[in-house]
């Protein structure tokens, strides 16, 4: 017979949190990683607005791996297991941002711009959600997971990164697929020849589609005089709140009622009953719980972080403080760089892609999304970019701590997942301008309706992923002699 | 301990695919806090199956154990610790422990009378 209690024993020991090999390089690395800071603010101060987004990439890392914050498990767990636990977690990290999110916009440093709204956002979800069944994890879920030593993730982001990088940089060969309208519209905006806008189907998709439009949030729409009304009314109430409530809701009567009422035997439920289940659904995962709420808060700390910054710098762009500062190089034709202000996650990953491919010889400036918009930073000055680093380091950090760290090599059929689901993600957050946080979480908390459109989609997209990915395994157990 | 410990190894080596479920033929029984001695009726290896591969091939194994038949699944992925779990209370089936080894975890869950077959 086996005993499971030695091994127990063994994996849960009484040791202390960094009293362990993996506790001493979690504090080693941290130790470096504030001391390049210090190095940095004794070279230039302005270099703070660049650790803003390292430091709060670390707290967004810490709070991901802690909760297994992942869009793609709330969307997986709930079509593939009926397990609502972490689409629980992004409704309760999405109404506290609203909150967080109008406070920041009402003292007047908020970042946000809304999406412009059209047929994309709603494909974009769709491809998005497709892609992150096969890759296991959202574009926020890979990093942390990478963080982890999950390598399949480390895979991911590169897929996402390079995907995106070609797409946003489509040939010749691709302006058949646009329509004539789009090229009509885009040579009226009257571009530099540089960007060659009529050339390659995502400059003729931004400049004769994508500008063409219009988008808003809720408190733009209402305008009832009264800054506080708009938007804690309108962004963070209608907005997201009032949504997040009615998912709740949902999946409460349409998953977890079910087994709650067969857990305590309730034949017929009271509305105490009722609301004790609700409660129950919603502190079932107190760690992914705890993770919205942490998650929600510094989301909307780091966009007044960074708000108070550019007023302090008198900045409207990061690309203006390094050209001041003598990095001119990989700045937009405009002088900027990508700098949402907020959590964001794929448009760094394009930039780290179209870097490579630039160093590679590959032109990647003539387009609108990098030569006029985002610019290709060096990575080592790209503030988004080394936020997203800075959520690998904090899932390492928590991972390493708790003993949960460890290098995972994908097999054969994990590394293809990882790379067509990553370039899926890839291609999905360029056509809906972001991905489960940029075009979902930071959109919705922000009073644009655009996003919820995307959490259509993404969940249209996960239930088909969840379907081929059984069908899948099905097939693979077929032939399988040893499978039942 | 350096025997053991490749012998151990070896014996959750994943496969490159599928391969990962071995049921009915040789049952075993473990010690399990709070339960005692278990019979388990079927394993699943899941090392360095991404999600939802762990959450559904359990689905599969309970669908196709017999009542209380237990089932061990073994994981290197931390989602499916913690989703196999929570996913016991929609199915109705039960999960008896979940134990830590080194670097990956054993779950074992049981299929109960009332266990929704997928």
């Amino acid at each position: 017979m086996m005993s499971a209690n030695t091994a127990s024993s063994r994996g849960s020991g009484q040791m202390s949190l960094f009293g362990h090999r993996g506790g001493h390089i979690a504090l080693g690395l941290t130790a470096i990683v504030a001391l390049i800071s210090v190095i940095l603010l004794m070279q230039d101060m302005r270099w703070v607005y660049l650790l803003v987004y390292v430091w709060f990439g670390i707290i967004y890392g810490l709070f991901l791996q802690y909760g297994r914050f992942c869009m793609a498990s709330a969307i997986r767990d709930l079509f593939a297991v009926e397990v609502p636990r972490m689409a629980v977690g992004v409704m309760i990290a999405t109404g506290l941002f609203s909150l967080i999110a109008g406070l920041v916009t009402v003292g007047g440093y908020s970042t946000f711009h809304p999406h412009p709204l059209g047929w994309h956002i709603l494909f974009g979800g769709l491809i998005f959600g497709f892609g992150i069944i096969f890759t296991g994890g959202c574009a926020s879920g890979s990093l942390y997971k990478a963080g982890e030593g999950n390598m399949s993730s480390m895979l991911v982001l590169v897929s996402i990164s390079f995907s995106q990088a070609l797409f946003a940089d489509l040939g010749s060969w691709s302006n058949t697929f646009a329509p004539d309208s789009w090229t009509e519209s885009a040579l009226e905006k009257g571009m530099p020849d540089v960007l060659t806008v009529t050339d390659g189907w995502f400059d003729l998709f931004t400049a004769g589609y994508i500008w063409d439009l219009s988008g808003g949030t809720v408190a733009q729409a209402l305008e009832t005089g009264s800054d506080w009304i708009d938007v804690f009314i309108g962004n963070a109430l209608i907005g997201a709140i009032i949504p997040s409530i009615l998912i709740l809701l949902i999946l409460y009567v349409r998953v977890y009622r079910k087994g709650y009422m067969r857990r305590n035997k309730l034949l017929e439920p009271t509305m105490n009953d009722e609301l004790r289940g609700l409660w129950g659904m919603m502190t079932a995962s107190k760690n992914t719980a705890l993770a919205g709420l942490g998650l929600g808060v510094f989301a909307g700390l780091h966009m007044w972080a960074t708000g108070a910054l550019r007023e302090h710098y008198n900045i409207f762009n990061f690309g203006e403080l390094l050209d001041s500062m003598g990095y001119s190089e990989g700045l937009s034709i405009q002088m900027t760089v990508f700098d949402p202000g907020y959590w964001y996650i794929t448009t760094q990953e394009a930039q780290l892609g179209a870097w490579v491919m630039e160093k590679m010889g590959m032109d990647m400036m003539d387009n609108i999304f990098f030569g006029l918009m985002n610019g290709i930073p060096n990575p080592l000055i790209n503030a988004p970019l080394l936020m997203s680093l800075g959520i690998i380091f904090g899932a390492a950090f928590l991972a390493l701590v708790r003993r949960e760290f460890k290098w995972k090599v994908p097999n054969a059929e994990s590394a293809t997942f990882a790379l067509l689901g990553g370039a899926l993600m890839g291609i999905g957050a360029r056509l809906g301008m972001g991905c489960n946080v940029g075009a979902f979480f930071a959109a919705v908390t922000n009073g644009d309706l655009t996003g919820w459109i995307f959490l259509i989609g993404m969940l249209v997209g996960g239930y088909a992923g969840v379907v081929a990915f059984n069908r899948w395994m099905e097939w693979r157990a077929a032939g399988d002699e040893f499978d039942i | 301990m350096l025997f053991q410990n490749f012998f151990r190894r070896e014996e959750i080596t994943t496969h490159r695919f599928g391969r990962q479920r071995i049921c009915g033929e040789d049952k075993y029984w473990v010690e399990l806090p709070e339960h005692g001695e278990v019979e388990v009726c079927c394993r699943i290896q899941c090392i360095g199956d991404i999600c939802p591969r762990p959450q559904l091939q359990t689905l599969k194994a309970l669908t196709e154990s017999p009542v209380d038949g237990v089932v061990e699944v073994i994981t290197d992925n931390l989602s499916a610790v913690e989703t196999i779990p929570a996913m016991m209370d929609g199915y109705a089936g039960k999960h008896l422990c979940t134990i830590r080894e080194k670097d990956h975890w054993r779950l074992f869950v049981r299929r109960e009378s009332t266990f929704t077959v997928i």
